[in-house]
């Protein structure tokens, strides 16, 4: 079961992607802030990080530019995602160009999972039991 | 990409939320129980049902179902052949009892993806709000939902009581939108009104709106000069139309201008009613469609008054080119006859109508002071759509030269004004008729005879009878009235006519 690293401050909205994303058939783990995500990198596996640009504690950037430099992270997809537009949330990233996709906040579920599809594949069976775990 | 709009197919909502609701995004929807809340949710769920769309309706009261249904049965909106297919009711209370807020949500994120429903409606938050104890859980629980329909596109109505303070208040600055119905008594009426508070995304018709509730279901009427208010003005036309009486075309150097209001004045029994009938049945001798919205009067006494002074109005009614529109002066609503009346200009391309009379809306009008902009909207909406307007009015003063103009202002709403008036002479009533206002033309002033007969009505070609008419009265003799105050002589403004 393909595993998505979900890193949002969003009070809710980690929440209701963890939940429908296992009804999707993926394995999910959330956390609130950058910090906590490269934590959840380290102590588990990840096949793609979807990532909020704005948060508290370390950010998006600051996040992705840590795994782009990180040499066992160096290769999991990113699909960042802003309420700003993309040309205005990624123009003080170095490391735009290494993301996988963007997508602008707010956005419909069938546009995550067409995303995710092309990026990881679809998620196994569909399943109505959450698999989540939170840190 | 701008957001989309979902219509909700209710008659007059959608103006005044000037498009609809916005998909994904959660409304909701107070007031107190009779208001109205429940009949509107499911005639946007049907509605919705019948456009394509699918309706979950989840219930949080213990009240059953086949209860509902029932109660819904007569309207003409429940289609039951939709139950259990695009149209879905289910109960959370069970699960919302034993379960709580976090169990309520995952029923419904289960609920809204198993069902596909692009409309979930959640009746009676009320009870998810004594569930939820405090203030903050409440708000939790409707941030997590406002983030799922957003997520999976499900545009979300919550019903709920009316505002009572703190208690309820802060879940409400969470939606995108909040629409409150309400009741008031005006006198002995009972009166229906929708008001949109807040909406996220849009701009809305502001205030109060008038709405009511058939076996049509609800049917919102948007304050007439707040939705025809911003209109541009239309262009001034120099086109003249008869009124079909000679000496009082030539009176009116012609007639009365294409797209003009004129305010036909006077006592009962003068005579307005059948000289606005003229000016509709001249129309139609040039193939002009004319309208008579009426309340006084049905439509058989308007043709058998008519043809009692050989105005045949028969065939022109006949051949599609008159038509009588009569609205009992009962409980109307203002805005709903202000629809109606332009709907039948629309409909029939009309271009002469007889309002008889200003009467009839004054007293559909649940708020006097709303008069002057409503007329004024209504007439520059007559007036954009082509229409030469002459409405009716009645003066109380039945034998004097008085005038006194019933609604402050209207003067200057319309262009022309004329009047009628009784004048006793020797125990025998005769009718006298002036010219007392027209815009953009030269008039003739002039006091003439009028005459109802039934070889029809005749204003007389000159003011010698006129003339002959006051000198059995005491009197001043008039000469440009128009340049005074109506009822002041103008060679001496400080004195009444008497």
């Amino acid at each position: 079961m393909k595993t998505i690293l979900i890193v949002d401050d969003e009070f809710g909205l980690a929440d209701a992607l963890s939940d429908l994303l296992a009804d999707e058939g993926y394995r999910v783990l959330s956390a609130a802030n950058g910090k906590d995500g490269l934590a959840w990198l380290e102590k588990d596996h990840s096949d793609l990080a979807l990532i909020d640009v704005m948060m508290p504690i370390l950010d998006g950037h600051g996040m992705l530019r840590i795994m782009r430099s990180t040499a066992a992270y160096k290769s999991i997809p990113v699909i960042l995602m802003s309420a700003a537009p993309k040309s205005a949330a990624t123009s003080n990233s170095e490391n735009a160009h290494e993301i996988s996709a963007f997508l602008r906040k707010p956005f419909d579920l069938q546009t995550l999972l067409h995303t995710l599809a092309r990026v990881i594949g679809p998620g196994d069976q569909r399943s109505h039991e959450a698999l989540s775990t939170t840190t | 990409m701008p957001l989309q709009r979902i219509s909700s197919n209710v008659p007059g909502l959608d103006a005044v939320l000037k498009g609809g609701f916005f998909r994904g995004g959660i409304y909701m929807l107070v007031g107190n129980p009779g208001a109205g809340k429940t009949i509107l949710a499911n005639q946007f769920a049907f509605n919705h049902v019948a456009a394509g769309g699918r309706t979950l309706y989840v219930t949080l009261l213990a009240e059953s179902h086949a209860r509902l249904f029932s109660s819904l049965e007569q309207m003409e909106f429940f289609d039951p052949k939709q139950l259990g297919n695009s149209m879905s009711y289910l109960s959370g209370y069970q699960v919302l009892e034993g379960e709580k807020l976090d169990g309520l949500l995952k029923l419904l994120r289960k609920a809204v993806r198993d069902h596909k429903a692009t409309l979930l409606v959640i009746d009676g938050l009320v009870t998810a709000g004594a569930v939820a104890g405090t203030t903050l859980e409440l708000k939790k629980f409707i941030h997590k939902l406002q983030v799922l329909v957003e997520l999976v596109g499900c545009t979300t109505l919550i019903l709920t009581g009316a505002r009572n303070g703190e208690s309820n208040y802060a879940e409400r600055t969470m939606v995108d939108g909040l629409l409150e119905l309400s009741t008031h008594r005006v006198g002995m009426r009972t009166v229906r009104e929708v008001e949109v508070l807040k909406l996220r995304g849009s701009d809305s018709i502001l205030g109060a709106h008038s709405f009511e509730i058939t076996n049509a279901g609800i049917s919102v009427h948007p304050r007439t000069e707040a939705r025809l208010g911003t209109r541009a003005a239309p262009t001034e036309s120099r086109q003249l139309l008869d009124v079909g009486i000679k000496s009082l075309d030539e009176m009116l150097a012609g007639g009365l201008f294409a797209g003009s209001t004129t305010l036909l004045l006077g006592s009962p029994g003068t005579g307005k009613t059948l000289l606005g009938l003229h000016f509709i049945g001249a129309g139609a001798q040039k193939k002009e469609p004319g309208l008579y919205f009426g309340f006084f009067q049905a439509p058989s006494r308007i043709v058998s008054q008519a043809e009692h002074i050989s105005l045949s109005l028969a065939s022109g009614i006949k051949r599609g080119l008159i038509e009588l529109l009569w609205q009992p002066p009962l409980e109307q609503m203002a805005d709903a006859l202000a629809e109606k009346l332009i709907d039948a200009v629309k409909r029939r391309k009309v271009r002469r109508l007889f309002i008889d009379g200003l009467g009839g809306f004054k007293e559909s009008i649940i708020y006097p002071e709303r008069l002057g902009a409503f007329f004024t909207a209504l007439s520059n909406e007559l007036r954009s759509l082509g229409v030469t307007t002459i409405v009716s009015e009645e003066t109380s003063d039945l034998f004097g030269p008085k005038i006194e103009v019933p609604v402050a202002g209207i003067s200057a709403m319309v262009d022309n004004i004329v009047f009628l008036r009784h004048v006793e002479l020797r125990s025998q009533l005769r009718r006298l008729l002036s010219v007392i206002k027209m815009r953009q033309s030269g008039y003739n002033s002039s006091l003439r005879e009028f005459s109802i007969s039934d070889r029809g009505v005749k204003v007389a070609p000159t003011f010698e009878s006129a003339e002959a008419i006051l000198s059995g009265i005491a009197h001043l003799r008039l000469e440009h009235p128009t340049s005074s105050q109506p009822g002041e002589d103008k060679r001496n403004p400080r004195r009444r006519r008497s």
